[in-house]
């Protein structure tokens, strides 16, 4: 017996993770807050400890308008002009 | 539309816009019997399922599910109604068959499922947050109109319970098109920290008969034989009062069950709520002359704190601006719209009704029931 398999094809290509990054030396980093509570103190540390031993410039943390909804369309562009690794988190 | 404004209507640039048609699906997976043992383990293996048996959707019976009368019959069943995310599964009417018979749902209801998945694409509802946040929101869909008796919806008695058909199975096939189109697999695509029941099944239907007042669709300017509301929330919190005949003692009690400090509408003041009274309580409240207008101020009025209360409890806020401005000791309304508060009527005998909180940053879309 033959059935239909619930899942069916998927509308949009899946984006692949991103090349890794180069060693850090000389890069720019910004963290993302992703909206949550303490998600701020929590990348504005460890973007700065990030960058004081890997050698990078640490550009300090942008905000996203809502932890419920994806990072805006401008902010997104600011992110991939002004940096070379963005850090955020997920979640709470 | 509930609602909506006329950003929310412009679907240029969302995922609803999407006039193609899928490449024609056949039956692919071969199945040794008619054992459900065998699906299930089938789908188990796949991370398919919701992890209750399942119907095997033959070629047949997905043929039969597609194939009602009017308008249905001649639809495209490859055409892509939406693409849901997060994993932009392209939802065909075929597809959509195919998890309505997995479900178990009679011939007739494909509308319906069609109609709410449209509805799901709205970009209010926010489908890509609903799903993967880890709050325990889940859509419900409310029936109305002619569609509740002709498919054969329970309005009454029990309405978001057990023991029919066709809110059971409608309700557990929307769950299982967000499960395998829209990859919201626990883990994979939702990360909801302790789920909720609902999420095997959300469905009630609108008891037309007995609201005392206009229906849920022409109170939001859908005029139609039958629609759809697909509202993305909690579980149902009950209320209750067996005594009263002053619409203010009901009104109260639905305000006190919405200022919870614990929902997550407290730091959203956009947020919606759904106050489902029983038909009894609406007749209470209708008899003393209240319109769905009057409940809605005297619930915005009433369901309130202290801001100060708000704000020692809430650091990350989404307020609007007029609520930012309040002092301590003004009284700060758990929404900032008496238009959140949507006003239903569902259920049977008795002396019950509900509150359903949203999740915060979703609106509710209602819809004709269209192919």
């Amino acid at each position: 017996m033959k059935i239909y398999s619930p899942a069916g094809s998927v509308g949009r290509p899946v984006h692949g993770l991103a090349e890794a990054p180069k060693p850090l030396r000389q890069s720019r980093l910004v963290g993302l807050d992703n909206g949550k509570p303490g998600a701020a103190l929590l990348i504005e540390s460890a973007g700065q400890r990030i960058a004081q031993i890997s050698g990078a410039s640490w550009l300090g943390v942008r905000a996203k308008g809502s932890a419920a909804t994806p990072v805006e369309d401008l902010l997104l562009s600011e992110l991939v002009n002004d940096a070379d690794c963005v850090i955020t988190g997920t979640a709470d | 539309m509930s609602g909506m404004n006329d950003d929310s209507l412009n679907c240029e640039n969302d995922i609803c816009a999407l006039p193609q048609v899928s490449s024609n699906v056949q039956p692919e997976l071969e199945l040794m019997s008619e054992d459900p043992e065998e699906l299930l383990a089938l789908f188990e293996a796949n991370g398919w399922g919701d992890g209750l048996p399942l119907v095997a959707p033959t070629e047949e019976r997905v043929e039969a599910m597609l194939a009602v009368g009017g308008e249905l019959a001649t639809a495209p069943p490859d055409e892509i109604i939406a693409t849901l995310p997060p994993r932009f599964g392209q939802a065909t009417r075929r597809l959509l068959a195919v998890n309505a018979v997995l479900a178990g749902c009679p011939n007739g209801v494909l509308p319906v499922i069609t109609s709410a998945v449209r509805a799901l694409t709205h970009p209010q509802i926010n489908l890509r947050g609903v799903i993967a946040t880890t709050h325990p929101v889940v859509p419900l869909l409310i029936v109305h109109g002619t569609a509740v008796d002709d498919l054969g919806f329970n309005s009454g008695q029990g309405t978001f319970g057990p023991g029919c058909r066709a809110n059971a199975s409608v309700g557990r096939a929307i769950r299982l098109i967000l499960l395998h189109i829209a990859g919201s697999a626990t883990g994979t695509g939702d990360a909801s920290t302790q789920g909720q029941p609902s999420k095997y099944s959300y469905c009630i239907a609108e008891n037309t008969e007995q609201t005392p007042w206009e229906s849920y669709p022409e109170r939001c300017g859908v005029s139609a034989d039958s629609a759809i509301t697909v509202a993305c929330g909690e579980n149902p919190h009950n209320f209750h009062d067996m005594e009263t005949d002053r619409p203010e003692l009901i009104l109260e009690k639905a305000a006190s069950v919405m200022m919870t400090l614990g929902s997550n509408n407290g730091p959203v003041s956009s947020a919606e709520f759904f106050v489902v009274f029983g038909p009894e309580h609406a007749a209470t409240i209708a008899a003393a002359g209240w319109s769905c207008e009057d409940i809605q101020n005297f619930i915005f009025e009433t369901a309130r704190a202290r801001a100060s209360v708000f704000r020692r409890h809430f650091q990350v806020t989404q307020y609007a601006d007029w609520i930012k401005q309040l002092h301590d000791d003004d009284l700060m309304p758990i929404t900032d719209d008496p238009q959140n508060i949507r006003i239903l009527v569902a259920g049977g005998p008795g002396k019950h009704s509900c509150v359903i909180p949203s999740w915060g940053m979703t609106k509710s879309v209602t819809l004709p029931v269209m192919a």
